[in-house]
């Protein structure tokens, strides 16, 4: 995954597991430079939790171990939220989680075949109303 | 918000961009999946080396 802004870039490298479309477990490997300065982060989700390692963050917070538990158990207030945060977007990850998506497509055209890493691929493009929101599961 | 996807020739998504602009800057976001179906070892940091916050 790469996401470029002109003072701002992230770089990972994803792995996950899923089970009935949804993530069960997953590595993030992720650098980010900001404005020169680079920041490197490991996350791993298993079992409901949440675990980061980074050497900046275990400066910053003057940790004594190598790496966080970021838990929505956490008596900070703000870990609880961030934790929070995080699991919503794990939990948006898995492919099951795409198709409620579906109508919030305007319009799509087939744009042709394509090469990715040497193997044929289809290329198609949508527009995507980025304003919808997710229908809520019940 | 423009979003291209490719599919491989299983139906796959193998790669997808979007391009929004937030806070007046254009951001470019690409997803490339790299491989399907391999063997992936995930196992949570060994107890010891947990600060719990």
């Amino acid at each position: 995954m790469t996401i470029d802004r002109p003072t701002l870039t992230e770089d990972g490298t994803y792995q996950g597991t899923y089970r009935d479309g949804k993530v069960s477990g997953m590595t993030v490997d992720m650098t980010i430079t900001s404005h020169g300065k680079l920041l490197s982060l490991r996350m791993v989700a298993v079992e409901g939790n949440l675990f980061v390692r980074s050497d900046a963050l275990a400066s910053e917070l003057h940790l004594t171990k190598p790496w966080l538990l970021i838990s929505v158990d956490s008596p900070n207030p703000e870990f609880a939220e961030i934790a929070m945060m995080l699991s919503a977007i794990v939990d948006g990850i898995g492919p099951a989680e795409h198709q409620p998506f579906a109508p919030a497509i305007l319009a799509a055209s087939d744009v042709g075949q394509d090469t990715i890493d040497g193997a044929p691929a289809h290329h198609f493009r949508a527009l995507v109303d980025a304003r919808s929101r997710r229908p809520r599961s019940t | 918000m423009p979003v291209d996807v490719w599919l491989d020739e299983l139906g796959r998504v193998v790669t997808t961009t979007t391009t929004q602009t937030v806070a007046d800057q254009q951001v470019t976001s690409t997803n490339h999946v790299t491989g399907f179906n391999q063997p992936v070892t995930i196992t949570a940091p060994d107890p010891a080396d947990v600060d719990p916050l």
